[in-house]
C-alpha cells in the first residue's frame, strides 16, 4: 500500500484557449460558428482528438453510473403552526355546528314539538303558565254557585272545575291543533323569551352598574377617610415640630442670655427645672 | 398543498414565501430536494450525513429568504447553500481524523478515508455494487472543488457561469476543474477495467 499523493495527478492549471473550448464543446456551450471551428480544430490536432474523446467517456460512463441510482422521495416539508393549530370547525348546512343561531333553533324546534303534543302556555296573574292539557282557571271570588268540594281544603295540581256550569274548559283532547296554532304558540313563546332575556340582561346591567356605583362609593369614602387621617398626621406633626421649634427658640435665648449673664429665672420656663436642686439645706 | 402553485415558476413562489406563504415554500422544497440530496449524498457519500444537509440547507433558505436577491435563482442558491454546508460538514470530519490518506492495495481493497470516512467501505452508502459505486468512489477521490464542478455541471445541469458565481471563481477556472476531474476520473475508472467499450 502507497499514500495517494492527488497533487501529483490531479493538480490544477491553467488550461489554454484550445481546451476551454473543448469543455465548453462537451457539454454544448458552443454556438454554431464556434462549434464548427472547434471540429476543425479536433481534425488537425490529435493530441486534442483524443482528449475530446476521453472526456467524452468519462461523461457517458458518469451518465450511465447516474442511471442506476434510487430515486429520492421529497420529505421536507414546513408545518405553518398557525394553520396547523386552528382546527376546522365542524359546519352544517353551511354555517358552524355549534353556534348560537343553531342553538336558538333548536330551542325553537323543541319547543314547536312540546306544543304538538299539548304544551300551552297562559298568562294567569301577570305571570306565564306552562301546562299540557285543561287550562287552569283563574283565581275568581267564590260565588254562592259553585260548588264547594273538601278537596279546595287541601293542596291539589287540578284546579277545581265547577261541576254543572260556569267556566267551560277545552282541552286539547277536544280541539285540534293547526298550525297556525303552532306558529301562534311559538310566536308568543319567543316573544316571552325574548322579553325575558331582555329582563335578564337588563337587571344584570342594572345590578352591575348598582354595584360599581357601590364600588366606587366605597372607593371614594375609603379615599376620603385615608386623605383625613393623613392629613390629621402631618397636623399633628407640624404642630409638634412647631412647637420643639419654640422650645428650641426659648432654650437658645436663655442660653444666650446666661453666657450674656443677662438670663433670669424667669426666662428658664422651657427646661424643667428640678426642685430639689434649687432648694437650700 | 395547492395545486396552483406547482404550476407557478420559482421566482413567484419565492415572492409568496416571502409573504409568509409557508406552502409556496413547501412546494419550492418539494421541487429542488431530490436535487439537493442527491449533491449532497455525492459530496459527502452518506445518505444519513446527506439528509440532514439538505434538510438543512432548506431551513437555512427558508431563514434567509429575504436575502436573495434573484427570485429566480433560487436553484443555484439552495445548491450553494448545501456546498457550502458539505464544505463545513467535510471540515468538521477533517478536524476529527486530520489526515485524508487514500489507500491503494489490491484491487477490492479500495478504500479511501476521507475526514474519518470511508467511501468504499461496508460502512459507507459508497460501497455499491456495479458501476453507480465504482463512479462515486472515483468521484470521493477528486479534491473537494473538482468534485463539486463536476457535480454541479454533469448532474444538475448548471452552467459554469452559474458555478462560478457559487464557488466564486471565474467560469474559467470551474472549466479547468472540470477538465482535469473528468480526467482523472476516467483514469480512475480505466485502471478498474471499466470503459465506455465494456459497458456496450
Amino acid at each position: 500500500m502507497r499514500p495517494y499523493n492527488r497533487d501529483k495527478t490531479m493538480k490544477e492549471e491553467s488550461l489554454d484557449p484550445k481546451r476551454q473550448t473543448l469543455i465548453a464543446a462537451l457539454y454544448g456551450e458552443l454556438d454554431a460558428e464556434a462549434l464548427e471551428q472547434f471540429q476543425a480544430s479536433l481534425e488537425e490536432d490529435p493530441l486534442l482528438r483524443a482528449e475530446w474523446e476521453e472526456l467524452r467517456e468519462a461523461r457517458a460512463l458518469l451518465e450511465t453510473a447516474a442511471l442506476n441510482e434510487p430515486a429520492h422521495t421529497p420529505e421536507f416539508v414546513f408545518i405553518d403552526r398557525s394553520q396547523a393549530t386552528a382546527k376546522p370547525k365542524r359546519r352544517l348546512f353551511g354555517r358552524p355546528l355549534f353556534s348560537p343561531a343553531w342553538g336558538f333553533a333548536s330551542v325553537a324546534a323543541c319547543l314547536a314539538i312540546l306544543m304538538g303534543a299539548g304544551l300551552r302556555m297562559d298568562r294567569m296573574d301577570n305571570s306565564l303558565v306552562l301546562r299540557f292539557g285543561p287550562a287552569p282557571v283563574p283565581k275568581t271570588v267564590a260565588t254562592p254557585t259553585q260548588s264547594v268540594t273538601p278537596s279546595e281544603t287541601t293542596p291539589q295540581f287540578n284546579p277545581p272545575v265547577p261541576v254543572g256550569g260556569g267556566v267551560r274548559v277545552e282541552t286539547t283532547a277536544e280541539k285540534a291543533v293547526t298550525r297556525d296554532d303552532l306558529n301562534r304558540y311559538s310566536t308568543r313563546m319567543l316573544d316571552a323569551l325574548t322579553q325575558m332575556m331582555g329582563d335578564a340582561q337588563e337587571r344584570q346591567r342594572r345590578d352591575m352598574s348598582y354595584l360599581m356605583g357601590r364600588f366606587y362609593e366605597e372607593m371614594a369614602d375609603e379615599q376620603d377617610r385615608k386623605y383625613e387621617s393623613l392629613r390629621q398626621r402631618v397636623d399633628g406633626i407640624g404642630l409638634g415640630l412647631m412647637s420643639e421649634q419654640t422650645r428650641t427658640s426659648q432654650q437658645i435665648s436663655r442660653l444666650t442670655d446666661q453666657v450674656r449673664g443677662t438670663a433670669s429665672p424667669a426666662d428658664s420656663v422651657a427646661t424643667p427645672r428640678n426642685p430639689d436642686k434649687d432648694k437650700k439645706p | 398543498m395547492d395545486d396552483r402553485l406547482q404550476g407557478l415558476q420559482d421566482a413567484e413562489l419565492v415572492v409568496l414565501a416571502r409573504d409568509g406563504h409557508v406552502d409556496a415554500f413547501n412546494c419550492l422544497a418539494g421541487r429542488w430536494e431530490p436535487s439537493i440530496f442527491r449533491f449532497t449524498r455525492r459530496m459527502l457519500g452518506d445518505t444519513e450525513d446527506a439528509r440532514d444537509v439538505s434538510q438543512e440547507a432548506l431551513v437555512k433558505a427558508y431563514l434567509n429568504l429575504q436575502k436573495l436577491r434573484e427570485p429566480a435563482r433560487f436553484k443555484a442558491w439552495a445548491h450553494h447553500i448545501a456546498l457550502n454546508l458539505c464544505r463545513d460538514r467535510q471540515r468538521s470530519r477533517k478536524h476529527r481524523q486530520p489526515s485524508e490518506t487514500y489507500v491503494e492495495g489490491e484491487p477490492g481493497e479500495l478504500h479511501v478515508v476521507e475526514g474519518g470516512r470511508s467511501f468504499g467501505s461496508p460502512e459507507s452508502d459508497a460501497h455499491r455494487s456495479g458501476l453507480t459505486g465504482l463512479v462515486e468512489e472515483v468521484l470521493a477521490l477528486l479534491p473537494q472543488e473538482q468534485r463539486a464542478a463536476i457535480l454541479l455541471r454533469e448532474y444538475h445541469g448548471f452552467t459554469a457561469e452559474e458555478i462560478g458565481a457559487m464557488t466564486d471563481v471565474p467560469a474559467a477556472t470551474v472549466r479547468t476543474r472540470i477538465y482535469y476531474g473528468l480526467r482523472a476520473a476516467r483514469r480512475q475508472l480505466k485502471e478498474r477495467g471499466v470503459t465506455e467499450a465494456g459497458l456496450r
